[in-house]
C-alpha cells in the first residue's frame, strides 16, 4: 500500500502533464459507464424476499395484480359534480386511462357496472352503470340513484360532498408508476375546465394514492436533490473561497470531488451493465449519494491544500511544498480512505438489498476521490505558479489563528474540555430514546406541496390514501365457497370496517351479499351471506359469466385465496403498529376455529418494516463500521489505544446526531438514517488525521504534541466541517427529511470536527502518559 | 402475352367466388336437424390453472336451441341453460339454479358477456345471420394451417353490421371441399386481436360436425378447450322439450 501511494504520488508529481492527461482519460472511460444506469422506483425490490409482509404482498401480485392504487379527483368545491358535461369527461379520461397499457384497471363511475333484478322479465342484469359518454337526465337520476343504494362504490367514485368525482387507477405490476403520474398529469392538462349550464367551471384536480406518491417523489427529490446540491456546492466554494482566499486553490477541491462523483456515478452504470444485479438499480435512496461522496471527498482535497499552504509558507518552494505536503498526508488519507470505504461496504451484509449495491458503489466513489487526490490533486498543484508571497499564503486566515488559540485552551484545562462533551453525550444518550420513527409520507411534505395538500384532501373527501390488505387462505380447495368461511371474512371486514382511519372495505362477501339480494327478487333482507355452499356456488357461476366482473381480481381460481382490502386515511407508523397488533389481536381471538390462514399486508407494512430495516441497517453498518475502523487503525497504529481513540469522536457524533433528532422532535426516516453513514465517514476522517498527526509528533519525540497537532490538522478538519455545512442548502427542500438533512448536515459536521477537537484532543492530552 | 394474362385475370373475376356467396355456402352446408353430446370444457387462466367442466348439450336448428346441463365439476352439478334465438335478435337464455330453485334470465343486451365462464361469449355462441355481416375474400388460395401447404383455404373477412357486436371483424380460414371453417381470428372494436379459435370435425352420419373447439382470448391470457364426444345427430327433438321446464331436471344419459 505504501509502495502504490508513493508511487502514484512521485509520478504525477514527475510527469505532472501526463498523469493528468492519463487520469482524465480514466476519468472519462469511467463517466462514459453513466447510460447505463437504471432507474428503478419500486420500493418494494429493495427489500429481502423473505419477509413476511413481502412475502403476501408478492402472492397478492401474482394472484390478483398490483394491490396499490392511485387516484384523480376532479371538480370543483360545493360545486355538483355528478352532471353530464363533468361525467363526460370522466369518461373521456377513463377510456384514455384504460388505452394506456402500463394501466391495468381503471375504476370510476364511467367504467363501473351496475347488477340489478329486471322486475319485467326477472333477469338479473349487469350492465354498464353509465351506458354512454353523453348521457341525458334519466340516465343521470338512474346513476344517482344506483351509487346512493350502492354505498361502496360510491365513496370510491365520489367524493362526500358529491363536488368531486374520483377516477381509481390500478397499474399493472410492472410497476411504471412513474410514467403513469406523467401521463396522469399530461391528460388532466387536457380539460382544464368544462361548460355547464352556460357556466364555465375551472377544474380542480387532486391526485393521491401510495402508488401515485411513489411515481411522483423520485422525480420531486430528484429536481430537489439536483438544484439543492447545486446550491450547497457553490456554498461549498464560497466558504471555501472565504477561507483558502485562492480561486485556484478552490477550483482543484471542487475539480477532485466533482470528478469522483461522476466517476462513482459512471462506475454504478458500468457495474450494474456487467453484473445486471437489480442490487445496482438507482433507487429514492440512492440520491443521498452524492451529498455522502461529496462531503467526504472534499475532505481529501481541503487536508492537501490546507496542509500545502502552510507547507509553502514555510518552505516557500511549491514543489517541495507539495512533495512534502504528500508525504505527510497520503498515510492518513490512504487510512482514511481504506476505514470509510470498508465501512460502506459493510453494507453488503444490509439486509435491504437495494443498500448493498449503494455500500459498494459508494466504495468505489471513496476509493475513486482517494486515486484523484493523489494523483490529478499533486500533478495540477505542481503545474500551478503559486504566488508565495501573496496574502492568502503568506497569512494565517481568521480561522487558522482561532484553531491555534483553541488549541491553548485545550492543552491548559483538558479535564474543562473533556467534561461538558461528556455531559452532552450523556444528554444526547437519553434524546435517542426521545426518537420517533415514522413513514407516514404526508409528513414528509412541506405544506403547500402538491403531494401533501391532495393526500390531506383524499382523506377528508373520498376514501383516502392508504391501503391495508388481508390475505385469506386455506388449503382445501373450493373453501372460499362454505358460508362459515365467508361469515370469517365478513366479520374480519366489519372489524376493520369500525377502525377510525378505514373508509371502506372490500372483499368478496360484498359481491356474494349484493349477488344474493339481486336473485332473491332485489329483496334487501337478503342482503346475506346464504346459508349454503351451494347456494353460494351458484352465485359464484353466474358472477362468473358477466365479460366486466373481473372475479380472478379478488378471488383466485381454486376459490380457496382471497384479499380483504381496507382503503384508509393516511396515519402515523406509531399509530400503524397499534392497528397492526389490534387486528391480528382480532384474528387470534375471534377467529381461532378455523382453517383459514389471515396475513396482513399492504404498502404501509412494507413501508413499516422497511423503515425498521433501515433502522437495523444503520445500527449494523454503525457498529461494523466501528469495528472495522478500530481494527485497521490499531494495526496501522500498531496500538490498540490509538484505535480506540479513532472511533471516540465518530461514536459521540453518531450519539449527539441522534440524541439531537430525538430531543428536537425530528422524526427517523429511512432519509434521516443516512446522516449516520456520513457521520462516519466525516468523522473518522477527522479522527484520523489527527491521530496520525499526533502519533506522528509522538514518533518524533516532540513536545507539546496537543497543540502541534491541532496547529497542523485543527485548520483543515473545522474548514472541511464548514465547507460541508454547505449542503445545509438543502434546508429550503419542500421534501421535510431533506431539510432535516440540511438543518442536521451543520450540526454533524460541528460535532464531528468539535468532537475530534475537543473529546479526542482533551482525552489524548489527558491520557497522554499511557500512550 | 399481356392481354393473354390480362383475360385471365378478368376471367377469373368474373367466376370466383364473393364473400357473400362463400358464407352463403358455409351457411347451407348440410346439417343434422338436432344433436346431442357430452362434452368436457378446459378453462385455463394466465397462470396456467385449469377447471375442468363436463356437460351435456341437446340443440336443434343448427343450436339455435340449445339446452346444456352441467355434471362436473360437483358443485356447479345441476346448473343448466335454456338459448332460444329469435328472430328480433332478442334472444330468450334463461338459468336454471337449482340451489335457489330458481330460473333467472340472462340479459341478452351485452353481447360480450361470457358463455358459461368460457372464452366463448353470447355472441360466439349465436349463429351469424348472413345479412348481419359484410363479406369479403382476403385470399383465395392460403394454406390451412401454417406449415401446411397441402390443405387450401378462403380467408374470408367478416365485419359485423351491428354496432353493438364486441368486434370489429373476424377473419376465417374456410376450407375450399366442405367449407368449414378451421381457424377464425376476432378483433376488437379497437382492431386489436381478441381472440383466436381452432376447430376440428368428424364425420358423423354423412355430416361433418365440430367435435373439437379451442379458444383462446389474446387480451387476457385465458382459454378454453371444448371437446364434444357421443355425438348423436337427428334424434328427433320436439321444439316443446326447448323449454324452461326441462332444464330443471337432469337428462337420462344413455
Amino acid at each position: 500500500m505504501k509502495y502504490i501511494k508513493t508511487y502514484l504520488t512521485n509520478k504525477s508529481l514527475k510527469f505532472p502533464k501526463i498523469a493528468i492527461a492519463l487520469v482524465l482519460f480514466l476519468n472519462i472511460i469511467l463517466i462514459s459507464g453513466m447510460r447505463y444506469i437504471v432507474q428503478d422506483d419500486d420500493m418494494v425490490k429493495l427489500l429481502p424476499k423473505d419477509i413476511e409482509s413481502i412475502i403476501t404482498f408478492n402472492d397478492i401480485r401474482e394472484e390478483f395484480g398490483n394491490s396499490e392504487f392511485m387516484y384523480i379527483a376532479l371538480g370543483n368545491k360545493n360545486s355538483n359534480a355528478l352532471n353530464p358535461e363533468l361525467l363526460k369527461i370522466v369518461w373521456e379520461m377513463s377510456q384514455s386511462l384504460e388505452d394506456y397499457e402500463p394501466i391495468e384497471e381503471v375504476i370510476s363511475i364511467a367504467t363501473a357496472s351496475k347488477i340489478y333484478f329486471g322486475q319485467s322479465d326477472s333477469s338479473i342484469i349487469v350492465e354498464d352503470l353509465m351506458p354512454q359518454k353523453n348521457i341525458n337526465t334519466m340516465q343521470l337520476d338512474s346513476i344517482i340513484m344506483y351509487l346512493n343504494d350502492n354505498k361502496e362504490l360510491k365513496s370510491s367514485t365520489v367524493s362526500k360532498n358529491e363536488d368531486y368525482l374520483n377516477i381509481v387507477i390500478r397499474p399493472r405490476e410492472n410497476n411504471r408508476y412513474a410514467d403513469i403520474t406523467y401521463f396522469m398529469h399530461s391528460l388532466t392538462d387536457r380539460f382544464e375546465s368544462y361548460n355547464y349550464n352556460n357556466e364555465i367551471k375551472e377544474l380542480d384536480y387532486h391526485y393521491g394514492g401510495q402508488a401515485y406518491v411513489t411515481g411522483a417523489t423520485p422525480a420531486l427529490v430528484a429536481s430537489e436533490v439536483k438544484v439543492l446540491v447545486m446550491c450547497g456546492l457553490l456554498l461549498m466554494c464560497l466558504i471555501l473561497l472565504v477561507n483558502f482566499r485562492n480561486i485556484p486553490a478552490v477550483f482543484i477541491i471542487i475539480s477532485i470531488i466533482s470528478l469522483s462523483l461522476l466517476g462513482m456515478l459512471g462506475f454504478m452504470g458500468w457495474i450494474y451493465n456487467f453484473t445486471k444485479s437489480d442490487i445496482f438499480y438507482f433507487t429514492l435512496n440512492h440520491v443521498s449519494m452524492p451529498i455522502v461522496l461529496l462531503t467526504i471527498a472534499n475532505s481529501d482535497g481541503v487536508h492537501i491544500v490546507g496542509r500545502f499552504f502552510k507547507e509553502l509558507r514555510r518552505l516557500k518552494n511549491s514543489e517541495k511544498a507539495i512533495k512534502k505536503t504528500m508525504n505527510h498526508l497520503a498515510l492518513p488519507i490512504t487510512l482514511t480512505t481504506i476505514t470509510t470505504s470498508l465501512a460502506f461496504l459493510t453494507l453488503i451484509f444490509s439486509p435491504l438489498t437495494g443498500m448493498n449495491g449503494y455500500g459498494i458503489v459508494l466504495s468505489f466513489g471513496i476509493f475513486w476521490a482517494w486515486f484523484l487526490s493523489l494523483t490529478l490533486m499533486p500533478a495540477v498543484i505542481a503545474l500551478i505558479n503559486w504566488k508565495i508571497n501573496s496574502k492568502a499564503i503568506n497569512r494565517k486566515s481568521l480561522l487558522e489563528k482561532s484553531i491555534d488559540k483553541f488549541g491553548l485552551i485545550v492543552i491548559k484545562n483538558p479535564k474543562k474540555v473533556l467534561s461538558p462533551s461528556l455531559l452532552f453525550i450523556g444528554i444526547a444518550i437519553v434524546g435517542i430514546t426521545l426518537i420517533n420513527v415514522e413513514v407516514n409520507y404526508i409528513k414528509m411534505f412541506k405544506k403547500g406541496n402538491i403531494i401533501r395538500d391532495s393526500a390531506l384532501f383524499l382523506d377528508d373527501n373520498m376514501t383516502g390514501n392508504l391501503n391495508l390488505m388481508v390475505n385469506i387462505e386455506s388449503d382445501e380447495e373450493g373453501a372460499l365457497k362454505n358460508p362459515e368461511n365467508l361469515r370469517k371474512i365478513e366479520s374480519i371486514e366489519k372489524y376493520l370496517d369500525s377502525m377510525n382511519i378505514v373508509t371502506s372495505t372490500i372483499s368478496i362477501t360484498d359481491i356474494v351479499k349484493q349477488l344474493h339480494e339481486t336473485i332473491m327478487d332485489g329483496d334487501p333482507k337478503y342482503y346475506t351471506i346464504p346459508n349454503t355452499r351451494e347456494e353460494i356456488n351458484n352465485l359464484f357461476f353466474l358472477y362468473g359469466m358477466n365479460d366486466d366482473t373481473e372475479l380472478d381480481k379478488i378471488i383466485n381460481y381454486e376459490n380457496n385465496y382471497t384479499i380483504v382490502t381496507s382503503l384508509m386515511k393516511t396515519f402515523s407508523t406509531t399509530e400503524l403498529i397499534e392497528y397492526r397488533q389490534n387486528i391480528k389481536n382480532h384474528i387470534s381471538q375471534e377467529l381461532k376455529d378455523t382453517d383459514l390462514t389471515f396475513r396482513l399486508s399492504g404498502i404501509m407494512i412494507i413501508l413499516s418494516e422497511f423503515i425498521w430495516m433501515v433502522i437495523k441497517s444503520s445500527i449494523l453498518s454503525i457498529g461494523l463500521s466501528m469495528l472495522i475502523i478500530f481494527i485497521v487503525c490499531t494495526m496501522f497504529f500498531k496500538s490498540w489505544k490509538f484505535g480506540f481513540l479513532s472511533i471516540l469522536p465518530l461514536a459521540s457524533a453518531v450519539i449527539v446526531n441522534f440524541g439531537l433528532m430525538g430531543l428536537l422532535g425530528i422524526d427517523l426516516t429511512h432519509m434521516t438514517a443516512i446522516l449516520s453513514s456520513i457521520i462516519i465517514g466525516v468523522g473518522v476522517d477527522f479522527s484520523i488525521h489527527y491521530t496520525s498527526e499526533y502519533r506522528e509528533l509522538l514518533k518524533m519525540k516532540k513536545s507539546n504534541k496537543t497543540i502541534k497537532t491541532i496547529n497542523n490538522v485543527g485548520h483543515p478538519i473545522i474548514l472541511d466541517a464548514f465547507s460541508n455545512m454547505g449542503f445545509a442548502a438543502l434546508i429550503l427542500s419542500a421534501i421535510i427529511p431533506l431539510a432535516q438533512i440540511g438543518g442536521l448536515m451543520v450540526f454533524a459536521m460541528a460535532a464531528c470536527s468539535f468532537g475530534t477537537l475537543t473529546l479526542l484532543a482533551s482525552s489524548i492530552e489527558h491520557f497522554k502518559h499511557k500512550l | 402475352m399481356n392481354t393473354y394474362l390480362h383475360i385471365l385475370v378478368y376471367f377469373n373475376l368474373l367466376f370466383s367466388m364473393t364473400g357473400v356467396e362463400l358464407a352463403k355456402k358455409m351457411k347451407d352446408r348440410p346439417k343434422p336437424v338436432d344433436t346431442q353430446s357430452n362434452s368436457s370444457m378446459i378453462l385455463t387462466n394466465k397462470k396456467g390453472k385449469e377447471k375442468n367442466l363436463l356437460l351435456i348439450s341437446k340443440s336443434k336448428d343448427d343450436s339455435k336451441k340449445q339446452m346444456i346441463w352441467f355434471l362436473k365439476p360437483k358443485d356447479d352439478y345441476g346448473i343448466s341453460f335454456l338459448k332460444i334465438e329469435q328472430e328480433d335478435g332478442d334472444d330468450f337464455m334463461n338459468m336454471w339454479l337449482p340451489a335457489f330453485k330458481k330460473f333467472r334470465r340472462i340479459s341478452s343486451q351485452k353481447k360480450s358477456d361470457s358463455f358459461m365462464g368460457s372464452d366463448l361469449s353470447f355472441e360466439d355462441m349465436t349463429n351469424r345471420e348472413l345479412d348481419d355481416y359484410t363479406y369479403k375474400i382476403l385470399n383465395n388460395d392460403s394454406p390451412c394451417f401454417k406449415d401446411d401447404n397441402s390443405q387450401k383455404c378462403f380467408v374470408l373477412e367478416s365485419t359485423p353490421n351491428d354496432d353493438d357486436s364486441e368486434y370489429s371483424k373476424h377473419i376465417s380460414w374456410v376450407d375450399k371441399v366442405n367449407y368449414l371453417s378451421f381457424k377464425e381470428e376476432s378483433y376488437d372494436k379497437d382492431e386489436k386481436l381478441l381472440k383466436t379459435k381452432i376447430i376440428k370435425y368428424s364425420l358423423i352420419e354423412d355430416y361433418l360436425i365440430m367435435d373439437e373447439l379451442f379458444v383462446e382470448n389474446i387480451q387476457k391470457n385465458h382459454s378454453t378447450l371444448l371437446k364434444v364426444s357421443d355425438i348423436k345427430i337427428n334424434l328427433g327433438f320436439s321444439d316443446d322439450i326447448f323449454h324452461t321446464k326441462t332444464i330443471k331436471r337432469m337428462p337420462l344419459i344413455d
